[in-house]
């Protein structure tokens, strides 16, 4: 045979593997608002980055007649290209193979090119959409699953790994992306769910469609499950592409430097967006962009657990973590959940060497039998084990309410932040002027003739004498207490002056974190 | 950008008085925290299912006296017939379940007297 014979017997093997599920699945995906597994790599990555690899992978099962049947690819695609011009692993499920299900060789080309991200130290990135283990196989899809839960453990924290849910993810697929560093889901497409509705209704007689059991919105709002909410695939890519100009391409490197830009003063001036009085709201993003670069700010997990706002911006062109109280919602108090929120983002951000920026405005942990009930013991501890255990860069501005448990667990001077600025209106006390002076005073109060303006006189002389930041500031828990326009001076001042900062932590296999 | 659409507008009529120990804010609330459930004291006479399942079998009758550790009732739930015990001795007041229902988490299946 001549090479132009063998060539195209080539180009006809690829082509038709290219297909996938063919024309009819292919075109019932695309009516279902959904790009094909091949499209959504091509529109992620980089123009003409994209190669692929087992493009001719079969499956070897016999059973239940599988030996007849022929599954393009095995029903994922697999390869490697750039993002930024940086290089990434990335595979997608193919639906319109066999439903996208996951038996062993597919789970093979998975965990093949997961173990080359590791190898080459580079993101893996995964686009989930799959209805399940392929039964057909039984214990090696089984199988399939455990050794990509594996390598995502191991990986985690060495490598940045992303899941990108693009229809259905359920049963023990979606342990995969629990165990990544960010979740992608898009609005009427992702779906995750351990047991179905049909499941759901067959052992409880409860009915729920599967938007509202386990819907983008839902984890994006309820669960917390997802990080990052679009309303479609596109928007979706755009936020991967966007994320990836904030974190390095593994835990050795730092994320790029762009040029720096000063914040747009005119939008967001501090003065105007703050609010002495501490009762009254502000949105602390604005604060956030009142000092970041072209005031960016690149915010995770809007809408759950929305009383703590974390996310990246940049400072003098280098990415920065940050973690604020908003008092706009809550009052920007601490609970189970904008705990667990705020604990992972800080190991995220120690574990790939993004200093980070705290701002604190809260008036503790949020008082009630439900939280209590729900574990915030276990749950506030852990904003305490991440922040106490973060050796990156640890920045701390106290704005306003800086209260009892919370004044220790936003990153204060005890849990070793390198430097901890308050602004003149900061209020660092062990619990609020109104509370304090009811106790300390309860004697007096109650033998006062007038016990009701005793009180007010009692509360007032307690707000000047130590609601302020001077107190702890005498203590040198506070280094400095800076006017509200110095801010982006002081903070880039402190971070350019940390950049070689070296912890050493006691020797060992890991910690205990309540998890 | 997504998180443009995303960002709270400041109107005053979405704020609420928020009590945290003896200052009241100005702030929002959270769904969560709007659909949290308000704590009921658990009554030990009541019997609920601790799991979702289906009422497999029924072996008391209103009336009945039972002893502390008998097996009232079957709950199949996960491929499994988990047994209802009684906690104490006592008589039966109640029975608010028949054989082949499927109950709820929670569900209160009998109660005691």
């Amino acid at each position: 045979m001549s090479l132009r014979i063998k060539t195209s017997d080539l180009r006809k093997r690829m082509s038709e593997a290219i297909k996938g599920g063919g024309d009819k699945a292919i075109e019932k995906q695309v009516s279902m608002g959904k790009m094909t597994a091949r499209e959504r790599i091509i529109e992620l990555l980089d123009k003409k980055s994209f190669f692929e690899y087992d493009l001719f992978v079969e499956h070897a099962a016999k059973d239940f007649d599988m030996d007849k049947k022929k599954l393009a690819g095995d029903g994922v695609i697999i390869g490697t290209g750039t993002i930024n011009g940086h290089p990434v692993c990335i595979y997608a499920q193919d639906f319109t193979v066999a439903g996208g299900s996951l038996g062993y060789m597919h789970a093979r080309k998975i965990t093949k090119i997961m173990d080359h991200a590791m190898k080459l130290k580079v993101p893996i990135i995964g686009i989930n959409d799959s209805g399940g283990a392929r039964i057909q196989e039984g214990v090696n899809s089984l199988a399939g699953y455990g050794e990509i839960f594996y390598r995502n453990t191991i990986s985690s924290g060495v490598i940045p790994q992303i899941s990108v849910i693009l229809g259905p993810c359920a049963g023990g697929a979606v342990y995969s992306p629990a165990l990544t560093d960010y979740v992608f889901m898009v609005d009427k497409i992702s779906k995750m769910f351990i047991t179905g509705p049909e499941v759901i209704r067959s052992v409880l007689g409860e009915e729920i469609s599967m938007e509202a059991l386990g819907g983008a919105k839902v984890h994006a709002e309820k669960t917390g499950n997802a990080h990052f909410y679009a309303e479609s695939e596109k928007e979706c890519f755009n936020q991967i592409k966007e994320l990836f100009t904030y974190i390095p391409w593994n835990n050795t490197k730092k994320a790029d430097t762009f040029p720096s830009k000063p914040p747009k003063t005119r939008d967001y001036k501090i003065s105007k967006i703050f609010p002495a009085d501490p009762t009254e709201p502000y949105d602390v993003r604005d604060i956030i962009r009142s000092i970041s670069d072209d005031s960016n700010f690149f915010e995770i997990q809007t809408l759950w657990a929305a009383n703590i706002v974390i996310g990246f911006t940049r400072l003098d062109g280098d990415t920065i973590g940050v973690v604020a109280n908003q008092p706009l919602v809550l009052a920007g108090v601490l609970d189970v959940d904008s705990s667990d929120k705020a604990a992972r983002f800080i190991r995220y951000c120690d574990a790939f060497n993004i200093p980070l920026l705290t701002l604190v405005d809260l008036p503790g942990y949020l008082p009630g039998i439900d939280q209590e009930h729900a574990g915030v013991i276990r749950h506030g501890a852990k904003l305490l084990y991440a922040y106490s255990e973060a050796t990156v860069p640890k920045i701390t501005l106290i704005m306003r309410k800086a209260y009892g448990g919370g004044y220790i667990a936003m990153c204060s001077n005890h849990l070793k932040a390198d430097f901890v600025f308050a602004w003149p209106t900061a209020e660092i006390a062990v619990m609020g002027p109104t509370g304090a002076a009811n106790i300390i005073f309860r004697k007096e109060i109650a033998q006062a003739d007038d016990p009701d303006s005793f009180r007010e006189k009692k509360i007032e002389e307690y707000k000047q004498k130590y609601a302020n930041p001077y107190v702890a500031a005498a203590y040198g828990y506070i280094d400095s207490v800076i006017e509200l326009n110095e801010t982006r001076k002081f903070i880039l001042h402190a971070l350019e002056i940390s950049q070689s900062k070296t912890v050493v932590l006691p020797a060992k296999k890991h910690g205990i974190p309540p998890f | 950008m997504a998180k443009k659409k995303e960002n709270i507008k400041i109107k005053d009529d979405e704020f609420e008085d928020f009590r945290v120990g003896d200052t009241i804010y100005r702030t929002k609330t959270t769904k969560s925290y709007r659909e949290r459930k308000p704590y009921q004291v658990p009554n030990p006479r009541r019997l609920s299912a601790f799991i979702p399942g289906t009422i497999a079998e029924i072996n008391v009758k209103i009336g009945d006296k039972v002893k502390s550790g008998e097996i009232m009732m079957l709950l199949e739930a996960m491929k499994m017939k988990n047994q209802v015990k009684a906690p104490f001795d006592g008589i039966v007041k109640n029975i608010f379940v028949k054989v082949g229902q499927v109950v709820a988490k929670d569900f209160i299946m009998v109660e005691l007297k």
